[in-house]
């Protein structure tokens, strides 16, 4: 779509600050430094979003840094002169504070790479500002990723303005993938993924798209109890009343949920009148299962495997197994895939491997020809693993049968489909989201006529376990789909304390990041966080609710709200 | 030998200055105290650290300069050098503690020695379109009335603007043609005339505030220097204030109008050159409180840069001794002394015959003259805080908010190459 060419006409709002042109702060065509009027409570903060207004021309920046500084030079002369250093003083004249703030450009109508050509005033965002950055996205293209802050007062809806995501590099097939980034339990990363989720949907509705979403539970009750939501707007209200009062302890953080769900309802997104359909993967005697309505059990047979996921399962991600096992136990599951007597299973595999241990090779070969010679420490190797892995493997595996119920293509629908992870163990808990995956890219790669879904999108926290960084043969099927992933319409949102953690690949591939309150040292690692610029330097600061979203189409990062999940906040005795 | 004369300065009671002191030809505070004038207090007041006042010092006023040469003229095969000056007056308010400004007057000005020149070559033409300053005054309403930022206004530098002349001192002196030979003379005289246009100016944005603003009677206009220095000037502003002064008899000419002018103006001095003679210790008491030797001195008496007049109370006072011996390079008592100029009218009735040279103030305590003045002093040394970072000995006697003004005027002065460039003679 192409944008118009004329300007809206420039509402006179009052300018706040204007460009600056010095020798120590020269304007560049990307970014340029603007003073601000010496007075407190302008509303400007790293991630403010700013308008400039020249002559017949427009100005979109966002603060990616900011210094107030004053005439004075020594830190002798601010003690000097607040009466000797006391602190009680009261001037009669308060020292002038001058404030600077550095814009990186996010939008420029005519589209110029020159700097500034004048000392054009600068003034808060308005509406029709942020049309204007959001324009280049198509109507039928976008995706609300959050809302950025232009007005003062948080419990006004019209305080928040939406920001948009292009469908096409979230969900393919210009880019695809998202990475989000923040310590546990502040940063509020599966809350975000979940609210993108109601906003994926909504795109998906309004667009005739097939969509599902995979949500996998990977602790406590993140994704869990999504069903359990509010009748209408008044109990929602209710329920973040007393969230806000019981559990937060802040009536103004309440006050701005509220305010981000009536915007985010005027958007669309209205769980409440048009609540999600939500489908839940458990497995038997999972102790959340009042969390879930109605849920599919799940269990895995040795058949129900790829080898690659039965590697994943039987080594740790940190260690590097020998090639010689890794061989072994692909040459046994091609033998055990052709050979139906005895039928195959985790318990054959355990039996086949115990017998050759304890028979000669000759004789090995002659009972099992087809697998070969092999030394004895790679058999005992494999063997010993394969007994840890089952001793502790007792949620999902199924040893006596080669197939049982594994989680398929076929089985899930469109809307919201949960699959628990909380409680398994690590080695379940990789060859389930292994096997899930590769379920899913083999299911998006049949014809569209073949299939009930046009695009999957995966969730995904802790993504450093089935993807770390370091060499492990663990990840490379997930890293082979996200490779693939804008072409399959398979997209990958995942989530962990340290980007730093992941592998390169992985996180290349996300074309979009999120970050949430992050660890300081991690965040300082440029390699990682560089396209966050200055905005890194309030990462760690970060309220819950609040994230710095990186998107391709956009220039720069912006700093985004989204409304906590309506199903977390309902009052415990309900 | 020389332990023998350290023996002999150790028993006259010498103390060592601070070893970064600079040398004299480098001392920043050189120009400092050093007019020596014999007179008495006429008081001495002893105000707390820690005061408030229901004065209110409510605008500062202060004017910078900047004067480049443009070029070089040939006549006669003389090298003529020319100018161009930005000239800027301005006021800012004090509001709920903050400062914002209120007034910017600025006028850039073209300088050529012309009189001097045409005695050389009386072919050579004015320059033109430009608005001419002389002696015929008005210059403040010419000025006034240019709403363009461009170069304006010329004027002769050869030809002083002020005809006034004190014991045979002229402020300006005519440029002879025989003199333009010496460059420097026509650089002093630019120099000069610059001085003379700001204070000009000066006198014109006091009067505008004045006129303009309902000024309760406790507000005041601080004005960056002598308090009385830029009347002389008068004349040349505009017709109204030239009936202010009686040049001939340097007195007040118009009463009345004095002092409806100068009862709400103080001048805030910071490098003071003239030294009372007797009673100036008292300020370097090291009491609890501040001790303010009180003059008033019978004439004008001029100093480099400054200037104590009749009718005016001059309060000398260590604005910040608590930072005496902090800043180094200045080790001489007398540099630390600001002075407060106090117009008779801004602590005497309307009634009063403040303008008589006999007249004195009743200082004694409890009267109304005492407690006015002192209400100005109080609102003097609450303003004490903060300090400017400006030079180490600005730092001990300037005022912040008439530093803040110096920069946010200093802040609109183009910047030379700009200047030049107005006036492309290439």
């Amino acid at each position: 779509m192409q944008p118009p060419n004329t300007l809206p006409e420039v509402p006179p709002y009052p300018y706040i600050g204007r460009v600056i042109f010095s020798q120590d702060r020269p304007a560049k065509p990307n970014e340029f430094w603007c003073w601000l009027r010496d007075a407190p409570n302008l509303n400007v903060q790293l991630g403010s979003l700013l308008s400039v207004d020249g002559e017949n021309e427009r100005i979109i920046g966002i603060v990616v840094d900011m210094e107030y500084s004053s005439t004075v030079q020594r830190a002798t002369t601010e003690f000097y002169g607040s009466s000797y250093g006391d602190p009680q003083l009261q001037p009669a004249t308060r020292p002038t504070i001058i404030r600077l703030c550095k814009l990186r450009v996010m939008f420029r109508r005519p589209f110029l790479s020159t700097p500034p050509e004048g000392r054009w005033g600068v003034r808060h965002v308005n509406q029709e500002d942020l049309d204007l950055i959001m324009q280049h996205i198509p109507k039928e293209r976008r995706i609300l990723g959050g809302f950025v802050r232009v007005g003062v007062n948080e419990d006004d809806p019209r305080s928040w303005h939406p920001v948009y995501l292009h469908a096409d590099f979230l969900l393919g097939p210009e880019g695809a993938h998202m990475n989000i980034t923040g310590v546990t339990g502040l940063a509020t990363k599966t809350s975000y993924a979940l609210f993108l989720s109601y906003c994926i949907m909504k795109w998906a509705e309004e667009n005739s798209q097939r969509v599902a979403i995979v949500l996998f539970n990977v602790k406590r009750w993140d994704f869990l109890a999504l069903h359990r939501l509010p009748r209408k707007w008044e109990d929602a209200e209710q329920w973040i009343d007393s969230w806000a009062r019981d559990r937060i302890g802040s009536r103004v953080i309440g006050e701005r949920v509220k305010a981000l769900w009536k915007r985010a309802m005027e958007h669309g997104i209205d769980i409440i009148s048009s609540p999600p359909n939500v489908k839940y993967f458990t497995y038997q005697e999972d102790s959340d299962l009042s969390f879930m309505s109605r849920p599919e059990y799940i269990k895995y047979g040795i058949l129900d495997l790829s080898k690659d996921e039965l590697v994943a399962a039987l080594y740790r991600p940190d260690e590097e197994p020998a090639e010689q096992q890794i061989n072994l136990i692909s040459v046994y599951l091609d033998f055990l895939r052709d050979s139906a007597r005895p039928p195959p299973s985790f318990n054959r595999m355990i039996n086949d491997l115990n017998f050759l241990l304890t028979k000669k090779s000759i004789t090995v070969t002659k009972s099992i020809p087809e697998i070969g010679q092999w030394d004895e420490r790679t058999i005992g190797a494999v063997r010993r693993r394969l007994s840890g892995f089952l001793s502790r493997a007792t949620h999902i595996i199924e040893r006596d049968h080669p197939n049982a119920h594994p989680v398929t293509f076929g089985s899930l629908k469109e809307g919201l489909n949960v699959i628990q992870l909380n409680r398994l163990d690590d080695r379940e808990k990789r060859l389930l989201v292994n096997a899930v995956i590769r379920e899913i890219s083999k299911g998006l790669e049949l014809e569209s006529s073949q299939r009930h879904l046009d695009r999957v999108v995966i969730v995904i926290d802790e993504l450093n376990k089935y993807a770390p960084k370091r060499w492990s043969p663990i990840k490379e099927q997930i890293v082979d789909v996200v490779a693939r992933g804008r072409d399959l319409r398979l997209s990958l949102i995942g989530a962990q304390q340290f980007a730093s953690e992941i592998d390169g690949e992985v996180l290349g591939n996300s074309s979009t990041r999120v970050v949430g309150r992050s660890d300081p040292n991690e965040i300082r690692d440029v390699g990682v966080y560089g396209y966050l610029g200055t905005l890194r330097d309030i990462a760690p600061y970060l309220e819950k609710g609040q994230m710095i979203l990186y998107h391709p189409v956009h220039p720069a990062p912006f700093l985004i709200w989204f409304p906590t999940p309506l199903h977390e906040m309902k009052p415990l005795t309900s | 030998m020389q332990a023998e004369l350290a023996e002999y300065l150790r028993s006259l009671g010498a103390v060592p200055v601070p070893s970064d002191v600079p040398s004299e030809e480098a001392s920043p505070d050189f120009s400092t105290g050093v007019t020596p004038y014999s007179v008495e207090p006429l008081a001495e007041l002893c105000l707390p650290e820690v005061t408030d006042s229901e004065v209110n010092l409510r605008f500062f006023l202060d004017g910078v300069q900047r004067t480049v040469p443009l070029g070089l003229l040939s006549v006669k095969n003389l090298s003529i050098p020319v100018y161009i000056a930005h000239l800027i007056v301005g006021v800012m308010e004090r509001k709920d503690r903050v400062l914002t400004p209120f007034m910017l007057r600025e006028a850039l000005v073209f300088y050529i020695p012309l009189e001097a020149m045409r005695n050389l070559d009386p072919s050579i033409g004015e320059p033109p379109y430009l608005h001419k300053f002389d002696q015929r005054g008005n210059i403040y309403d010419a000025i006034r009335t240019v709403r363009m930022r461009g170069l304006s206004f010329w004027t002769d530098i050869s030809i002083p603007l002020s005809l006034r002349e004190k014991r045979g001192k002229k402020e300006e002196t005519i440029l002879g043609s025989s003199e333009l030979s010496a460059i420097g003379a026509v650089r002093c005289a630019a120099r000069t005339r610059s001085k003379v246009l700001l204070r000009v100016m000066e006198l014109g944005v006091l009067w505008e505030v004045i006129s303009n603003v309902m000024l309760g009677k406790n507000d005041f206009i601080v004005i960056d220097g002598p308090v009385f220095l830029p009347l002389k000037y008068a004349r040349l502003a505009n017709n109204r204030l030239a009936t202010l002064i009686d040049f001939s008899w340097e007195k007040i000419a118009d009463v009345n109008k004095a002092y409806s002018f100068y009862s709400h103006v103080i001048g805030a001095v910071k490098n003071v050159s003239v030294i009372p003679t007797q009673g100036l210790t008292l300020a370097f008491s090291q009491g609890p409180g501040i001790t303010i030797p009180i003059y008033l001195f019978s004439e004008t008496v001029e100093g480099a840069d400054d200037e104590v007049s009749s009718h005016t109370i001059s309060a000398f006072i260590r604005l910040r001794r608590e930072l005496s011996g902090e800043i180094s390079p200045i080790w001489s008592p007398t540099s630390e002394l600001s002075r407060i100029d106090i117009p008779l009218p801004a602590i005497v009735d309307e009634n009063e015959p403040w303008y008589i040279p006999d007249f004195r103030p009743d200082l004694s305590v409890g009267s109304h003259h005492r407690q006015r003045l002192e209400a100005i002093l109080r609102a003097a040394i609450r303003d004490r805080w903060p300090i400017p970072e400006t030079t180490p000995h600005r730092m001990l006697t300037e005022y912040y908010c008439i530093a803040e003004t110096e920069n946010w005027l200093r802040s609109h002065l183009l910047p030379e190459q700009e200047l030049r460039s107005m006036v492309p003679i290439r």
